[in-house]
């Protein structure tokens, strides 16, 4: 860490829909398939420091940290539909351990492992549940209720 | 005792950065510089308080407070350079011994804070997209 770092940064988080719309800088954002618009969001870390979010169109499923101490948000890492979804349910494992008292920590496959994530924002679910059924919603049923409105049901 | 001096010339005088490989005592020459902007600040503390009979620093200045603020808040900035040097927050040069010297508490806030935050902070990672 360097002093710059330690008592500058940005004053304030990106909004919400700077988040969603930076999904569209990934080299794997598919336009025509994905919409930054109507992407799902999951906020899985805050501090005053830090925000850890999870966007989810119905094709990927990105993890944006957003650092103020750093210029700007980025994408740490994303996920097809493909490596999460199979025959319609989510296909990878969800895990969490403990890590301190506020926060614990988790592992979204075997890929993407410890990532932080605040207790405090999971106080009606788990963790795990909340990304599982998150993923579900994005990807599945999202996509279930396009399929049923263009066939008109 | 002359490469401290030395030291202090370069980065004091000549403005230099002082690499720690290039002197031995870089971290303490480090802390006294800190000490020794401490020691200016709150002198032109003083010397503000004086003028306009206000303090920026919040002291109520006076023989006895004068001095002991002096004393205090340069040792201060002698330890928060130390501190900052131990953990690598800071370059041996004369801008981070003014930051500290004339900051040291608000450094030593969040320096602090960051120690304490250690386990709540993500690394920022790229782990790529598959």
């Amino acid at each position: 860490m360097k002093l710059r770092e330690l008592l500058s940064g940005r004053n304030d988080f990106e909004n919400l829909n700077n988040i969603k719309k930076l999904i569209t800088s990934s080299k794997k954002y598919e336009p025509s398939y994905e919409n930054w618009k109507h992407a799902h969001e999951l906020l899985i870390f805050s501090t005053p420091r830090q925000k850890t979010w999870l966007i989810a169109t119905i094709k990927r499923l990105y993890c944006i940290l957003d650092d103020v101490s750093r210029d700007a948000p980025h994408i740490a890492w994303s996920m097809s539909k493909e490596s999460l979804v199979t025959d319609d349910k989510v296909s990878i494992e969800v895990r969490q351990h403990e890590n301190t008292e506020r926060t614990g920590l988790i592992d979204i496959s075997d890929k993407h492992k410890s990532w932080l994530y605040s207790k405090n924002l999971f106080n009606t679910k788990s963790v795990e549940k909340a990304v599982i059924e998150f993923i579900e919603q994005a990807m599945i049923f999202t996509r279930r209720k396009k399929h049923d409105i263009e066939h008109g049901r | 005792m002359e490469q401290i001096k030395e030291g202090l010339f370069l980065l004091l005088i000549k403005l230099e950065v002082i690499p720690a490989d290039s002197n031995e005592y870089a971290v303490l020459i480090f802390a006294i510089g800190c000490a020794f902007i401490g020691l200016l600040a709150v002198f032109a503390d003083l010397c503000f308080y004086l003028i306009r009979n206000q303090s920026l620093l919040g002291v109520k200045h006076g023989y006895k407070e004068s001095i002991v603020f002096m004393v205090a808040w340069s040792f201060g900035a002698f330890i928060i350079g130390y501190v900052g040097q131990v953990l690598a927050i800071f370059q041996v040069n004369l801008l981070a011994c003014a930051t500290v010297g004339l900051s040291w508490p608000v450094v030593f806030v969040k320096i602090i804070e960051y120690l304490a935050e250690q386990k709540e902070i993500q690394k920022i990672a790229d782990e790529g997209e598959q």
